[in-house]
């Protein structure tokens, strides 16, 4: 049996594997997202973990790392799949996170809410290569740890202070 | 049973070397020179020792190698040394897992130097010219702000299910919550650890209210209200970015009304742009963590 190897995803990622024997974990991801594309035939896999939804209210000065906005991580993301072979239409969608802090006291409005706002953006951007998302885990108030097994296909998810289970 | 008699009550109190109590205390001395504080950090060899691997590690970027503490005051200056001596002393500190709050070996500090590193950031980009601080000040301040959850760890633990419960119900945060069943939260015991420990007050006030600065006594100096105002977002920034979160972590709120009395016009647009730059800081971040934290061993 081929030895497993363990990759820690971090924010800003876009990562493209076709080896079969690496798992992919997010230690602890909270409003952030984590898009995970697959083909059917387990061969190919997209990941990406965003954590924000917009460039465009960040400006251009700020973009060293594409990756963590879903307005460019999306793109980058759906593209590098299909120049690797990945065929959208034979392939599913999972995403994982997006939970929030408790809103602001006091006033303020309800800004914090990024970790939904960020599934919104995902969805928008998928619908645009007519993907919808299969399998979801995501808002709520904890934190959560995700691992993927290239080889099967399947995701991990454990809330902070709960028990793991399979997406 | 108040926070005071509660840390009486245990038997383990996270303890610090001499030399590192006698540092905290010199180190807000207006009058302490450089001199003095190397001939501090001499005297205990486990911290001359932390204090010489953090000098030479990429973290400072330093051109040629530093063998005495003597060396490393003149070159790196007194700010920069105090940064790393409370860097050192959060890492004796804080490096222990904590099962009862869902925390690994190394999240705690992990998410104490994250915050000091987004406080330090919000305090030099952020915080207008009239009311600005000097950015070291916030991330020292900083890193020890969840020294509480070292002592409360196990009393959260066994009643986790509750507090938790609680939390989610009335939409309070953790520590109100931890206040409420336990009888104190992890804020006031982080405070009278401080005052045992002698910290500055400034940073006893940052330990203690961080999660409420809406409740820092009136009489507080103004910068250290935008002082415990940056490290408040700060926190919470961390939080929402997963940096060392554990089961409590994002059963928090964010104080509008404090953030913005510090001079932060904080809006949807600068909450992004803060949180996008604070995300390039996670390299700089690494770097010093790898270079102080050796994993454990397997």
């Amino acid at each position: 049996m081929p030895i497993q190897t363990t990759e820690v995803i971090n924010l800003g990622d876009v990562i493209i594997n076709d080896n079969r024997t690496r798992v992919f974990v997010v230690n602890q991801l909270a409003s952030g997202l984590l898009v995970c594309v697959q083909d059917k035939g387990l061969n190919l896999m997209g990941l990406a973990l965003i954590a924000l939804p917009d460039s465009t209210l960040v400006g251009d000065n700020q973009d060293s790392l594409p990756g963590k906005y879903a307005d460019k991580a999306m793109p980058q993301l759906l593209m590098a799949y299909e120049n690797k072979g990945g065929k959208l239409n034979e392939s599913s969608v999972k995403m994982v996170g997006g939970a929030q802090l408790f809103s602001f006291g006091g006033g303020g409005g309800n800004i914090l809410n990024i970790g939904s706002r960020n599934a919104i953006a995902v969805r928008a951007s998928l619908s645009k290569y007519g993907l919808t998302v299969e399998k979801a885990d995501i808002g709520g108030n904890k934190g959560r740890s995700v691992k993927i097994v290239a080889a099967t296909g399947q995701v991990f998810v454990q809330l902070l202070g709960g028990r793991e289970y399979l997406l | 049973m108040n926070a005071e008699q509660f840390i009486e009550s245990i038997d383990q109190l996270p303890q610090l070397p001499q030399a590192v109590i006698r540092l905290t205390q010199r180190m807000e001395d207006p009058d302490v020179s450089a001199d003095d504080l190397a001939e501090i950090i001499r005297i205990d060899p486990n911290l001359t020792a932390q204090m010489l691997r953090l000098c030479n590690s990429a973290a400072y970027g330093l051109s040629r190698k530093i063998d005495t503490v003597k060396d490393a005051v003149a070159i790196l200056g007194f700010n920069t040394l105090k940064s790393m001596a409370y860097t050192i002393i959060s890492h004796l500190s804080l490096k222990r897992d904590l099962p009862g709050y869902f925390l690994k070996s190394g999240d705690l500090w992990l998410h104490g130097v994250t915050g000091a590193f987004y406080a330090r950031h919000i305090a030099q980009k952020h915080l207008p010219k009239p009311q600005k601080l000097d950015p070291e000040l916030a991330f020292t301040a900083a890193l020890l702000r969840d020294i509480g959850k070292i002592v409360l760890a196990n009393q959260v633990g066994t009643n986790y299910a509750v507090i938790d419960r609680y939390a989610a119900h009335h939409q309070v945060g953790f520590d109100e919550a931890e206040k409420e069943i336990i009888g104190v939260s992890h804020t006031e015991v982080g405070m009278a650890i401080a005052r045992k420990w002698q910290l500055p007050e400034r940073m006893v006030l940052v330990i203690g209210y961080h999660h409420n600065p809406e409740n820092i006594p009136a009489e507080t100096p103004d910068s250290d209200k935008r002082l415990l105002a940056c490290v408040h977002l700060a926190d919470g920034l961390a939080t929402l970015l997963g940096n060392g979160i554990g089961g409590d972590g994002m059963m928090y709120q964010l104080h509008y009304p404090s953030i913005i009395e510090a001079g932060l016009a904080l809006d949807k647009g600068l909450l992004e742009v803060l949180m996008s730059e604070l995300i390039d800081l996670q390299s700089q971040i690494e770097t010093l963590t790898a270079s102080i934290h050796l994993p454990p061993k397997p």
